[in-house]
């Protein structure tokens, strides 16, 4: 494949699915930096495999598992652990006032914080299932894991977010049925 | 509504989180370079295989010095006379593969693994053994005297290896959560009754015992299994208020009780000696305490605010925020009636980041990165004496 067609086709993987790999991967990081990071490897891959990879399956289903695999990769490194711990402690031992504490609640979308508390294996099936609106066989191919899997977790997922969502009085009861 | 629930997502995302055109020509560029980069032939060094010789016979000679042996002791795995704990590093691997490691009394062995591989490594002889070989990315291993039981990133069966016969057998579960004597614990749900079904299967007669419960509530910390009990914690809504209960399922006698605490949630749990020590969460603060499982009363241990901790018996190993020095780290207390003595201060572990564990047998285990060969953008050196393992035993 000649330079000019596979920057074109990696040009056009990016314009398609740049903008919802990126949010993706900032799902699971929460740093700007560290979502470009893990969405430039993976193109950088596609660019590079690209003629083997042709036919085998659909790119973006490809694009997303690249994200996922370096996503949950990223969770077991020491820089993730650091992070996190690092974060903990910030939560729990620094004193924030309460004005500014409210000011901040008051910011934040109640659902979007729901989810955002929810375990990786339901946060991820939640977002790919209604962000990117990727189909049940589609998410089970992304996630290596079977059809039954994911909807195990959906429902799992979807039952969580309901209950935390009556508790803070959001819940219409067939919304998440 | 899914539309709606589409257009709330974007709410955690912050407004100028896009790929922008300047990035896509840089991504473009570092993926030329590397495609060409990858494209050209590799050099093959013909002095390589003499260096590597010539090093390897060096190395024999220094090795085969009797003081060469204990220098390398020293600095491999060193009993530190002054303190009551062991050190061991484990040559060439990575901290994310020893934060995967456990100890194993029967054989004085850890076992840890990379990639798909499960390695053991003897104490004794410092000798790395690959103990299961394959391709799959593993995401999880249990191991005790009698079975190694591993998992495979996001497939649905759990290996199980009997370590005496070393045969392999494999059953479909989408978790495991804890192995104790020859039981397994493992999870499923069931989404058309809303259960959780809790399943502890000997392995050695493959009898399957199950308690099966309602996944209404959210769960808060990992479910244990130990000495015939289930310990199942879980964050419950009661009166309008969030409350932490904890549910003990007696598996001999099918009898269960549970207990509730008014917190909103735990960091970490164990069960030990007729008590749940845990560590709660009440909004921003974090309170440490146990559990009388003989009476039901509760017991607030000093002030201590543990992020992970472990216990057996009367010790409590915790991992505490030292405000004075801005970190974290490890002690190992003496537990009189709610009241703590200090037994170790671990002052090497300086940034330990892993749960500390009790063995079955009683050994302390941790996993601990030296804070010096951290770099400033939060990167570790890759020196084996940047991450070790502890040791402390008490037989």
């Amino acid at each position: 494949m000649e330079k000019q067609q596979r920057d074109t086709q990696l040009r056009e993987a990016m314009d398609l699915y740049g903008n919802y790999l990126l949010r993706l991967a900032y799902t699971y990081v929460k740093s700007k930096e560290k979502a470009e990071d893990i969405v430039q490897e993976v193109f950088i891959r596609y660019y590079i495999q690209m003629e083997q990879f042709e036919g085998r399956s659909s790119v973006k289903t490809y694009l997303y598992r690249m994200v996922v695999n370096e996503c949950h990769n990223y969770f077991k490194s020491w820089a993730y652990r650091k992070t996190e711990l690092t974060s903990l402690f910030k939560k729990h031992d620094t004193s924030v006032s309460v004005e500014s504490e409210i000011l901040k609640k008051e910011e934040i979308d109640v659902i979007a914080d729901t989810i955002t508390t929810l375990e990786t294996k339901y946060r991820e099936v939640l977002w790919l299932y209604y962000y990117d609106e990727l189909s049940v066989n589609d998410i089970a191919l992304v996630l290596q894991c079977s059809v039954n899997t994911v909807k195990t977790r959906l429902a799992r997922g979807r039952k969580r977010v309901g209950i935390q969502l009556e508790k803070e009085g959001f819940y219409n009861g067939n919304e998440f049925t | 509504m899914e539309t709606n629930l589409h257009e709330r997502l974007k709410e955690i995302i912050p407004d100028n989180l896009e790929l922008t055109t300047q990035k896509k020509e840089e991504i473009i560029s570092a993926a030329h370079d590397r495609f060409v980069q990858q494209q050209q032939p590799v050099k093959k060094h013909v002095w390589k295989p003499v260096a590597v010789g010539v090093s390897a016979f060096a190395l024999t000679i220094l090795l085969s010095y009797p003081f060469i042996e204990d220098i390398k002791e020293q600095l491999i795995v060193s009993q530190v006379t002054e303190q009551s704990y062991e050190e061991i590093s484990i040559p060439g691997r990575s901290a994310e593969t020893l934060f995967t490691a456990i100890f194993d009394d029967a054989t004085n062995s850890f076992f840890y693994f990379e990639g798909g591989n499960v390695y053991s490594y003897a104490i004794d002889t410092q000798i790395e053994t690959v103990e299961v070989k394959g391709e799959l990315p593993i995401s999880k291993i249990l191991v005790n005297e009698n079975w190694l039981v591993w998992m495979c990133d996001d497939k649905e069966d759990v290996f199980v290896k009997n370590r005496k016969t070393l045969e392999v057998k494999e059953f479909s579960t989408s978790s495991f959560i804890d192995l104790d004597d020859d039981i397994l614990l493992t999870d499923n749900d069931n989404t058309h009754s809303g259960h959780t079904i809790y399943r502890m299967t000997n392995l050695r007669t493959n009898e399957i015992k199950q308690y099966k419960q309602s996944f209404d509530n959210s769960s808060v910390s990992q479910p244990i299994y130990q000495d015939n009990k289930l310990l199942i914690p879980e964050v419950v809504k009661k009166d309008g208020e969030e409350v932490v209960r904890f549910t003990l399922y007696d598996v001999g006698t099918a009898k269960e009780k549970q207990y509730e605490l008014p917190f909103k949630g735990t960091l970490d749990i164990a069960l030990t000696d007729q008590k749940i020590y845990a560590s709660f969460k009440n909004g921003k603060s974090l309170e440490t305490g146990y559990v009388d499982l003989v009476d039901g009363s509760y017991h607030k241990i000093d002030d201590k605010k543990a992020f992970s901790l472990a216990a057996y018996n009367n010790k409590l190993a915790i991992n505490e925020f030292i405000p004075k020095e801005g970190k974290s780290l490890f002690r190992l207390y003496h537990v009189n009636n709610g009241s703590l003595t200090s037994l170790s201060d671990f002052e090497d572990v300086q940034f330990a980041l892993i749960a500390p564990r009790f063995t079955k047998e009683g050994t302390l285990q941790l996993c601990g990165v030296n804070e010096k060969y951290i770099s400033e953008d939060g990167t570790l050196e890759d020196k084996d004496e940047a991450v070790k393992l502890y040791l402390q035993r008490f037989q």
